[in-house]
């Protein structure tokens, strides 16, 4: 694990209290399925991001239309 | 001194956790630009989270003319990141060639954030609300910035 990546985490969750240790925890989450293959690591990391900008953006505009 | 107690047990909680993480199939630590990816990856989730929250407890807890405001800046945090993400997930080389892109895409980033932490200063009815949201708000702010130091520091933009 690098220690640079802990230290900057353990930095957030000092600064920042429970809700960054949520974050922590769903960045751990992220961490774990990374394989020895970085470029599908990127893609994937890639594609879950966008999958939740996209959910943002589409629950944003149904929130808009409704109001 | 009992929130730095406090923020201290986290990190010892969380360093624990995280210690057993390594790359599946090899020995080795993430590369800067993977980094970069999970901050990425955890700044998209944090703002969905917080967007759900919000069409969540309106109109409840936050009025529907407020909660207009702040997802109106969401919506705009989520589409520069989608513009952000398409060039990252190119990779650290084409990411490279296209660092000025990059570097306006993360000022952009950096101004809605302001934008967002700025329309939610005012208008949530339930303090704890209030606070949960400053607080998610700061996370997304902080993972901005180690997106732009995790750049610097796989020597993406300067």
């Amino acid at each position: 694990m690098n220690v640079a990546l802990i230290l900057q985490i353990g930095q957030m969750i000092s600064t920042l209290g429970p809700i960054a240790l949520e974050m922590a925890l769903k960045i751990q989450k992220l961490l774990a399925p990374l394989g020895p293959d970085i470029q599908i690591n990127i893609k994937a990391l890639a594609d879950d991001t966008i999958a939740a900008d996209e959910d943002t953006v589409k629950r944003v505009n149904a929130f808009l239309a409704s109001h | 001194m009992k929130t730095h107690r406090a923020g201290l047990a986290l990190t010892c909680v969380l360093l624990s956790a995280i210690g057993c993480i390594h790359r599946q199939g090899a020995n080795q630590p993430v590369t800067a630009f993977e980094q970069v990816m999970v901050w990425n990856d955890a700044l998209a989730q944090t703002n969905n989270h917080i967007a759900r929250g919000i069409i969540e407890v309106s109109p409840s807890l936050i009025a529907p003319e407020k909660a207009i405001v702040v997802l109106r800046e969401q919506k705009n945090i989520a589409i520069i990141d989608e513009q952000i993400t398409a060039i990252l997930k190119q990779g650290p080389d084409i990411a490279k060639l296209n660092s000025v892109n990059l570097q306006a895409l993360l000022n952009q980033l950096k101004q809605s954030i302001t934008k967002l932490i700025e329309s939610g200063a005012v208008g949530i009815k339930n303090p704890a609300t209030q606070q949960t949201f400053d607080t998610d708000v700061r996370v997304v702010a902080t993972l901005a910035d180690n997106i732009l130091n995790g750049l610097r520091q796989a020597g993406v933009v300067q």
